[in-house]
């Protein structure tokens, strides 16, 4: 068995916000929902990373604070492909045109109904 | 590509997700995998989830690291190493899972264990088949002279199924880095934070935990985000290591080649990760923000001889990053010279209560 050691403030405070999201937080989903609100009104300055940031946002329904986003991004030299916590998109290496996405990634795969983040992706 | 899995909210299930595309067209279909990570971790700390998923790969496998977390404690870093073939091929892998993880120098909580990739995705062929993976030292630490190497042998066994990979590890003197400070970011509106009566924010660096890691002629490219003196200022920066590992007798041992420090004056560099292509180019690319800055995309090329040369803008930020939110530049890619790098020695490096100075 595991020796389990205490661990320093640092840490835990690490994971009293672990602990509250991991959980659920009603207080922090309404402030996120009027967060949601006014970052809608302010969308207007975003660029071409804005239908994007939609759908990465939908963490956010489920009390899980993603932001700021986590990010996976690989590339072959004819494709790149960047996740930014629930969604993915597939864009051109070379004219940096979106070819495909954003999609919302746990739509097409087999999870538990979930709240899901931290994409990391590679390409071999 | 990888993703956490945390179940419904208020279910303590959790999952490590995993994609991989049937072609070499990521936009085509998919083999997925899904396996339950719930009670991965110190059994008073579960039910966890995988926390930060770092991914590498040799010839033979798929390798996962997670730092677990449960309710109120660590759960501990773990690994999880897949048969790439079986992936491939859409078929159920074989996998081992290391937990807990052997301690490194003695340090009882190894933690963002990062796997290596390798530009030809074939990894170190010796041992039949070693995958190599770093972390910093020790991240409770304020102040680290060492980094961590860890070697998974006899990957072979994944694709064959036959017998069980080694694992064991080492510590490595380096030069020093320490817990960065809280960064600036440029003046500019901050039209959503007014509206919400917040403050005008810094960047949060994280920690010094080890960032992406390379495996690429016979040598690991790795780095660490560290706080660093520029003349008068303390900055954020990047520490950078190529490690060469080897094999005496069947024991790992490990040492740093080329080390450095990438910094610019006046602004901050965050999130370093080292990337080396197959001709043997490396680069670092990072966040560059500061009084001159908005949050930028920018890099630096290493020489061969591991020495950093002027940090090149790639994407300049318009905006600041504000409640969570980042704005990016428009319109065409250029590339600015932002001056040459700073390389301070070790002593000139002040420890992590430097955070106070600039919060």
């Amino acid at each position: 068995m595991a020796k389990v050691t205490p661990i320093n403030e640092h840490f835990q405070y690490f994971l009293d916000e672990m602990k509250e999201t991991f959980w659920g937080d009603r207080y922090g989903q309404t402030r996120q929902a009027w967060q949601r609100f006014l970052e809608l009104e302010s969308e207007r300055q975003r660029d071409r990373f804005t239908g994007w940031a939609w759908h990465g946002n939908q963490a956010s329904v489920s009390g899980f604070d993603l932001e700021p986003p986590d990010q996976g991004l690989c590339t072959d030299l004819t494709f790149v492909m960047e996740a930014i916590n629930l969604a993915s998109a597939v864009y051109d290496a070379t004219s940096h045109k979106m070819l495909s996405g954003p999609v919302y990634s746990p739509t097409s795969h087999p999870t538990r109904d979930a709240t899901t983040t931290h994409p990391r992706s590679v390409g071999l | 590509m990888t993703l956490t899995d945390l179940g419904p909210p208020n279910v303590a299930v959790s999952d490590l997700l995993v994609a991989v595309s049937q072609s070499s067209d990521p936009r085509g279909t998919y083999n997925l995998y899904a396996f339950d990570t719930t009670n991965d971790g110190f059994i008073s700390a579960c039910p966890c989830f995988g926390d930060q998923p770092l991914i590498g790969a040799d010839t033979n496998g798929f390798y996962i690291s997670t730092n677990s977390f449960g309710a109120t404690e660590f759960g501990g870093a773990q690994i999880y190493a897949l048969s790439k073939l079986a992936l491939v091929l859409g078929i159920a892998p074989f996998g081992v899972h290391i937990t807990p993880l052997p301690a490194s120098g003695g340090v009882p909580f190894p933690f963002s264990v990062h796997p290596a990739l390798s530009p030809d995705g074939q990894g170190d062929s010796a041992n039949g088949g070693t995958e190599y993976f770093v972390s910093s030292y020790d991240l409770f630490s304020a102040q680290n002279n060492k980094v961590s190497v860890w070697a998974m042998t006899n990957t072979d066994t994944l694709a064959a199924e036959i017998g069980i990979p080694s694992f064991t590890t080492v510590a490595v003197v380096s030069e020093s880095y320490v817990v960065p400070i809280l960064a600036s970011q440029k003046a500019g509106p901050i039209p959503l934070g007014m509206s919400l009566g917040q403050p005008e924010s810094t960047l949060d660096p994280d920690d010094q935990r080890m960032q992406i890691v390379t495996f690429a002629d016979g040598a690991l490219w790795s780095s660490v985000s560290t706080a660093i003196q520029v003349g008068s200022e303390v900055l954020d920066g990047a520490a950078y290591f190529l490690i060469t590992p080897g094999w005496k007798n069947g024991t790992l041992h490990a040492s740093v080649t080329r080390q450095g420090y990438v910094a610019t004056k006046n602004n901050h560099l965050l999130y370093p990760a080292i990337g080396v292509t197959e001709g043997g180019n490396v680069a670092i690319v990072f966040t560059l923000t500061g009084p001159d800055y908005f949050p930028s995309a920018a890099y630096v090329p290493i020489s061969t001889s591991g020495t950093a040369s002027a940090i090149r803008l790639a994407g300049k930020g318009v905006l600041r990053l504000h409640c969570d939110r980042i704005y990016w530049a428009q319109g065409t890619r250029q590339i600015h010279e932002l001056g040459h790098i700073h390389r301070l020695p070790t002593a000139s490096l002040t420890t992590g209560s430097l955070r106070e100075t600039d919060a």
